[in-house]
């Protein structure tokens, strides 16, 4: 879970090297194996997305643990 | 070549770990019956990878190579030589079930993943390190598993 904001500059990090990754294997591999490899990476990428918008969807006093 | 200790969190050291298959089954798929089987499940998915002759490099991360008592499953990478991307539609059922993700989770109880190496040092140094921090946020150590020959 992400609990702070370095966690979630690590995250969009990531995400952002996955999805470099995903093109990457777009621009070099026939299409047949794309959609074989990338079904995968692409939901591992929907979870990482949710992580993230878990984070940004509570105040930074909920995420420090004081609601309110 | 030995793998170091693990972190306070049940980690390897971030960082990319080289070692021998054996020396990885010693390690994390002897102390339960669950890491045996998953143990057993990888000496088995990577006779099938190399049986295609074209398996370059593999790494393992996650669960298995960390002190959870029941590791869920395998997570791997498997980097193939440039072209298998042509080639691997038509291969035997055991080696097929390797690459095609839903089949390696069945039967293999492993997210398999997997590129060819076209993708270029630079994507594969990427993705490495994407997978040294956990979604939990937890740095994390990858095994990279190496053969005698």
């Amino acid at each position: 879970m992400i609990e702070t904001l370095e966690q979630f500059e690590q995250a969009e990090e990531a995400i952002t090297k996955m999805k470099r990754f995903l093109l990457a294997v777009r621009r070099t591999h026939t299409p047949e194996s794309y959609i074989a490899l990338s079904a995968p990476i692409l939901r591992e990428l929907q979870e990482r997305e949710r992580d993230i918008l878990i984070y940004l969807s509570r105040s930074p006093e909920v995420v420090a643990g004081h609601p309110g | 070549m030995s793998l170091p200790a693990l972190l306070p969190n049940g980690f390897l050291p971030p960082g990319v770990h080289a070692a021998l298959l054996h020396e990885i089954i010693d390690r994390f798929g002897t102390a339960t019956p669950r890491r045996q089987v998953l143990a057993e499940r990888l000496e088995a998915l990577l006779h099938e990878a190399r049986a295609t002759g074209k398996l370059q490099r593999a790494f393992l991360w996650g669960s298995f190579i960390s002190d959870a008592p029941f590791p869920r499953d395998l997570d791997m990478f498997l980097l193939m030589q440039a072209g298998f991307d042509r080639e691997f539609a038509d291969l035997p059922s055991p080696q097929r079930e390797v690459f095609a993700h839903e089949s390696a989770r069945l039967q293999f109880e492993a997210d398999v993943f997997w590129a060819t190496e076209a993708i270029g040092t630079e994507e594969l140094l990427a993705w490495l390190s994407v997978y040294q921090l956990s979604r939990e946020m937890m740095p994390r150590g990858i095994v990279e598993v190496l053969w005698h020959d």
